[in-house]
């Protein structure tokens, strides 16, 4: 068995008294393996919150079907729940009373586990996200970042099988966000059978992350695949940015006419160092070579340059038409 | 079994952890007084010569036992859900919710009773409260009262599991209409005869009663002296049973439809 998760055409609409139903949904489908980082991304209200309800039994869905390690989320909930666990970002989660160690062995309670094998862990994990020291701190008394990583301990602690983060790093500070991430990374490499499904709009965390990601806008998946083969998709030519010492129109002229149809050159100027700057649009990689060769025939001297790569970003652009952010600004938010 | 001692460990932390223990069980004292006074000043002033004293009060205590579980209970399905934002985490553990409901109503209970013990060993003396108990009926009656109380909380939190506001209101009137149904206040007998009928009927009356009886070793007005107190404890145990299987599959329904419309995670900011 390799499927760790199974979705299938899975819709979700929500009945508001006097609005429209609104469709959260829409047939979404999808499938997660053992040993991999699924990321599900999208702006706010896309559907990504509703999916993670629904796989983590915390919501039932209108249509379609989700297993979790065989077990139908809707149907067979008692087995799926001992095998997951959520961990949501950017709530104050947890009983301020109670301190740091008490609130995590309580949860481990929750699953049964034995006091000692919770001890052990809880030391563990805390050890792992530096905050051993704080385990005798009141929750109430952390700061956001804490809390945070706390709330990971907790979904770590139980050893589920499948874990599903959303938005894991949102509110939190650059360092605590490199920690969440680097214990992410490396909890699902340690056993084979882990699996990790995780929803941001922090397009560089799914690229680090993630060995797949799925788009989701709208309550559709626009695209499903790895990172890298996402970027790929979306335009096949080589980017570059060449900052150099001088260069005019008729020069440029010149190298254009040298380099040939389909090899787009366009002149600006370098904002810092206020030199021209010519951004390549190359058919082929190895034509960076000739380009080279062309602007030094010209007597030119090259400053800087750099190879532009495509980011998850410019593939949401493609694919929805729109950036993120100005998506993020017209969704409903679900 | 680790569930339900982890979410009496929560109850209790939660009870308690806000201020030095000797501060906590003086406030534990404390805290039901202000009933309790009420009721001796009603009849102290009030009603000196209908000599009912023992009986409201001995109901007052034992009511007290058993509101203060279904009255938290709707609140910690509120609490746990906006306060603490921990419902969802619960909720999707291998602990089933109605488990931890259960734990957290024990600890509510034992609470509760904590406060009456402490309480007796002043009222009783200086009331001169006729005191001659029987202890088995008074143990099995505790027990009982238990499931009685955990089976109206269930059924509570069942209904404020599918509300996303936290009326209070609703919980006031149920608590104050059980209040005066059951018997604690006063004899139901009082009462025009289809009301005293219905009082007697009401799942609180005949635990209440128990309790008076095992703690005053008396019966002591006519409500509910048509049955021994063997009686009484048969129609306390078939109640508890009923009320707690009740709340279980009201619970379970409650769950089910709060995960239809997404009221597990909800935050109003109420």
């Amino acid at each position: 068995m390799h499927t760790a998760i199974q979705v299938e055409n899975l819709s979700r609409v929500f009945n508001r008294r006097g609005t429209a139903p609104f469709h959260a949904l829409r047939g979404v489908s999808f499938d997660v393996s053992y040993g991999e980082i699924f990321g599900l991304l999208g702006p706010n209200g896309a559907g990504k919150t509703t999916t993670i309800k629904i796989m983590s039994t915390l919501l039932l869905p209108t249509s379609g079907r989700v297993t979790v390690a065989g077990f139908d989320v809707e149907k067979d909930y008692t087995h799926v729940r001992p095998l997951i666990s959520l961990i949501s970002g950017g709530e104050t989660s947890g009983y301020g009373i109670l301190t740091v160690e008490e609130q995590l062995w309580m949860f481990s309670q929750f699953y049964g586990m034995e006091t000692h094998v919770a001890r052990a862990r809880i030391e563990e994990y805390l050890k792992v996200v530096s905050m051993w020291d704080s385990r005798r701190q009141q929750m109430n008394r952390l700061s956001t970042g804490m809390r945070q990583k706390v709330n990971l301990v907790r979904g770590l602690v139980t050893d589920p099988k499948v874990l599903f983060l959303d938005e894991p790093t949102l509110g939190v500070d650059v360092e605590a966000s490199v920690i969440i991430r680097n214990i992410v990374r490396d909890w699902v490499r340690e056993k084979p059978e882990r699996s990790v499904i995780l929803t941001t709009h922090y397009m560089a965390e799914a690229d680090e992350l993630c060995s797949r990601v799925a788009i989701i806008n709208h309550g559709l998946i626009l695209a499903n695949a790895a990172p890298s083969q996402l970027k790929q998709d979306l335009d096949s030519r080589a980017h570059y940015e060449i900052t150099v010492d001088r260069l005019d129109g008729e020069q440029l002229d010149h190298i254009t006419a040298f380099m040939g149809e389909g090899n787009d050159l366009v002149l600006g100027s370098d904002k810092v160092a206020k030199s021209p700057m010519l951004v390549a649009h190359l058919m082929h990689e190895s034509d960076i070579a000739r380009l080279i060769t062309a602007l030094a025939e010209q007597g030119v001297t090259l400053e800087y340059m750099r190879k532009l790569e495509p980011t998850l970003e410019d593939a949401f652009l493609k694919m929805v038409g729109k950036r993120f952010e100005d998506e993020e600004e017209t969704s409903p938010v679900s | 079994m680790r569930g339900f001692l982890a979410s009496m460990y929560i109850g209790l932390q939660i009870e308690s952890n806000w201020t030095k223990k000797w501060v906590w069980l003086l406030y534990l004292a404390a805290y039901p007084i202000g009933s309790f006074l009420a009721v001796i000043i009603l009849y102290r002033v009030f009603g000196q010569k209908t000599g009912l004293l023992p009986y409201a009060l001995y109901g007052t205590i034992f009511y007290y036992s058993l509101s203060m579980v279904f009255f938290d209970m709707a609140f910690s399905v509120h609490d746990d859900r906006e306060h603490y934002q921990t419902l969802k985490y619960i909720f999707l553990s291998s602990t089933s919710y109605r488990t931890y409901l259960c734990g957290r109503a024990a600890t509510r209970y034992l609470i509760a009773l904590a406060g009456i013990i402490i309480n007796l060993c002043w009222l009783i003396p200086v009331l001169r409260l006729p005191f001659h108990p029987n202890w088995g009926y008074l143990i099995a009656g505790t027990i009982l009262g238990y499931l009685v109380a955990a089976g109206l909380g269930l059924a509570v939190a069942s209904v404020f599991l599918l509300t996303i506001k936290l009326d209070v209101d609703v919980v006031d009137a149920l608590f104050g209409g059980m209040f005066v149904l059951s018997g604690a206040l006063f004899p139901p007998t009082a009462f025009p005869a289809v009301f005293a009928k219905i009082a007697e009927f009401v799942p609180l009356s005949p635990f209440i009663e128990l309790m008076r009886r095992a703690i005053s070793g008396k019966i002591l007005t006519s409500f509910l002296s048509d049955m021994s107190t063997f009686q009484l404890l048969g129609r306390v145990a078939l109640s508890a049973a009923v009320l707690f299987a009740l709340g279980w599959v009201l619970v379970y329904f409650g769950s089910r439809q709060a995960q239809r419309k997404g009221y597990i995670d909800v935050t109003t900011a109420f």
